[in-house]
């Protein structure tokens, strides 16, 4: 019998998350020369930092359930001396954890989905920044509605099959992954309207906004962990 | 180019440089966990107290303004980046004395970021803290939009301000008050001849050609302005000063203060040059410069340039820029 591929458990969720800090680590010198345009050149400095804080936490992931893993999860993350990206993932990071009920051991879709609406509107209470501001935002924002829509189609999907599911989890985070990345890619055309970028204004069209891209690289690594587990 | 800088492990330099910023001024602050550095006698304190958060890199800024007079704790950034709410809030328990504690956040992305999420927290334990957001930078954004204006050099005589008003018992309202009233009235414009290289990477922050300068550089020399041909130090003094004076709509007759703060590769030689052409400027225009200061508060590394300072005065302000203060940076008898 395949593996349940509905559900997202303990286990599955650490190897994303590994998978994902690795990924952060790898590219994190091209996120500093990225930055180095029009910021301070430091973000892939600091989004190493949040990579190891993510590396530990999941690498030595004891009994604590989701919910509580995910929350101080984000608490260490908004610890990490590191500009706008610290506060900014340790939010986003601990929004993911607030739909979950303290005992919960399994995600399934429509949870999954709720957890990162709930990331997204957390990350809406500390910043104004809208879409085409040229920010993490232009990643998040499509990311989310994309696996919204994708978990609607993978639901009716599934009530339609008779004989198990197909991967519905992995179609979602792939669905992420992939708007995620066009957003940041997409900020190339934008001109930058918050941190020190903004500065350069019109200078900035045709470089795209580094914590757009390493937020966009992080629903990569989570959609690729899932789908090597 | 090569960064030449004398330094360990770059992941080390915010915990070492402060270090040595301890054990070199340890008859005046502590160095606390959470790089949180606090003035040595504020147990002693029975007043507000004013503490404040940012980046290291920039030194004597801003851990350099701890001491009696001026700040009470600063919390402490990794190279250019803001520290964590969680350090923040702490400091602001650490300092609160039951008069209250005044938290001055300079107006960036990452510490405004931090500064909101700590009062988010101060205000779920109830603590008393008023949060005042120094956004003085004239070059990227109009007056009216000063939520857009970056802090610069303007956040240390703030300070100054502040822990005098809280010096003289004033309450939380009080030296609230004084604080913004001077921020409100306060405007700084800084110019860029070379950038500087960020010590964690190595890589350099703004370039410049061999003949150009830019006005309106920001905190780390990233760009902001106009980028124009290098001009002699008194062309330079006269665009700078009308600038400040056009911002500020500063008569003939009124009285301010004046500081010019090198970014760290100018030399004081350059600075006083500067100076000399813009108090001969000012007089001329019979403006009156009634506190003044020349010389290195906040830095970017070897970025070379300078940011003036100019700030409308009247007899309370000046009266508080002038009280008594022993910090390791700025002393006032």
């Amino acid at each position: 019998m395949l593996a349940d591929k509905t559900k997202l458990d303990k286990t599955l969720l650490k190897t994303m998350l590994l998978e994902a800090s690795r990924l952060l680590r790898e590219k994190s010198d091209e996120l500093s020369e990225l930055d180095a345009r029009f910021g301070d050149g430091d973000h892939g400095v600091t989004i190493k930092k949040i990579a190891a804080v993510i590396d530990q936490r999941a690498a030595g992931w004891g009994d604590a359930g989701l919910k509580a893993f995910l929350t101080e999860l984000g608490d260490a993350v908004m610890g990490v001396s590191g500009g706008a990206a610290a506060p900014l993932w340790g939010t986003f990071i601990g929004g993911l954890a607030l739909p979950l009920e303290d005992e919960a051991t399994e995600i399934d879709p429509p949870l999954l989905i709720r957890m990162f609406s709930s990331a997204l509107e957390e990350m809406r209470g500390i910043t104004d920044a809208k879409a085409g501001d040229k920010t993490l935002m232009d990643a998040l924002i499509p990311a989310v509605e994309s696996m919204n829509a994708e978990c609607v189609n993978a639901e009716r999907v599934n009530e339609e099959r008779v004989n198990g599911a197909e991967d519905s989890i992995g179609k979602i985070l792939a669905a992420g992954s992939s708007a995620a990345e066009k957003g940041a890619k997409a900020t190339e055309n934008f001109v930058a309207r918050f941190g020190r970028a903004k500065n350069s204004k019109e200078r900035t069209l045709g470089t795209a906004d580094p914590g757009a891209v390493s937020l966009s690289l992080f629903f990569r690594g989570l959609a690729a962990g899932w789908a090597g587990h | 180019m090569k960064m030449k800088k004398f330094m360990n492990n770059p992941a080390d330099l915010t915990k070492e440089l402060l270090e040595g910023f301890a054990l070199a001024n340890e008859n005046l602050v502590e160095l606390k966990p959470n790089n949180i550095v606090v003035n040595k006698k504020l147990p002693q304190a029975n007043r507000v107290t004013v503490v404040t958060l940012g980046g290291a890199g920039h030194e004597p800024a801003l851990s350099g303004f701890v001491g009696e007079g001026m700040l009470d704790a600063s919390v402490v950034g990794d190279i250019f980046a803001a520290p964590s709410p969680q350090a923040c809030f702490e400091a602001l328990k650490l300092a609160d004395k039951g008069k209250g504690v005044l938290f001055v956040v300079l107006n960036h992305a990452g510490d405004m970021l931090t500064g909101n999420l700590t009062m988010k927290q101060v205000a779920q334990a109830g603590l008393n803290v008023k949060k005042l957001v120094t956004q003085e930078d004239i070059a990227n954004a109009p007056r009216e939009n000063a939520d857009d204006r970056r802090g610069l050099v303007g956040c240390i005589p703030t300070y100054k301000i502040a822990g005098g008003a809280a010096a003289a018992g004033k309450s939380l309202d009080e030296v609230y008050a004084v604080a913004q009233r001077f921020a409100d009235n306060m405007a700084t414009l800084a110019v860029a001849v070379r950038g500087a290289t960020h010590p964690s990477t190595g890589s350099v922050i703004a370039e410049l050609g061999e003949d150009e300068m830019e006005v309106g550089m920001g905190q780390h020399g990233e760009g902001g302005g106009g980028r124009q041909p290098m001009k002699s130090a008194d062309e330079t003094a006269k665009i700078m000063i009308d600038a400040l004076l056009k911002d500020l709509s500063i008569k003939s007759g009124e009285k301010i203060m004046l500081i010019l703060n090198g970014a760290g590769a100018t030399t004081l030689m350059e600075l006083f040059i500067v100076y000399r052409q813009c108090a001969a400027y000012l007089k001329q225009k019979d403006i009156t410069i009634v506190a003044n200061h020349v010389g290195e508060l906040l830095t970017v590394q070897e970025q070379a340039g300078f940011q003036m300072f100019m700030a409308r005065m009247d007899d309370e302000l000046l009266k508080y820029w002038n009280a008594p203060c022993n910090t390791p940076y700025m002393k006032k008898a």
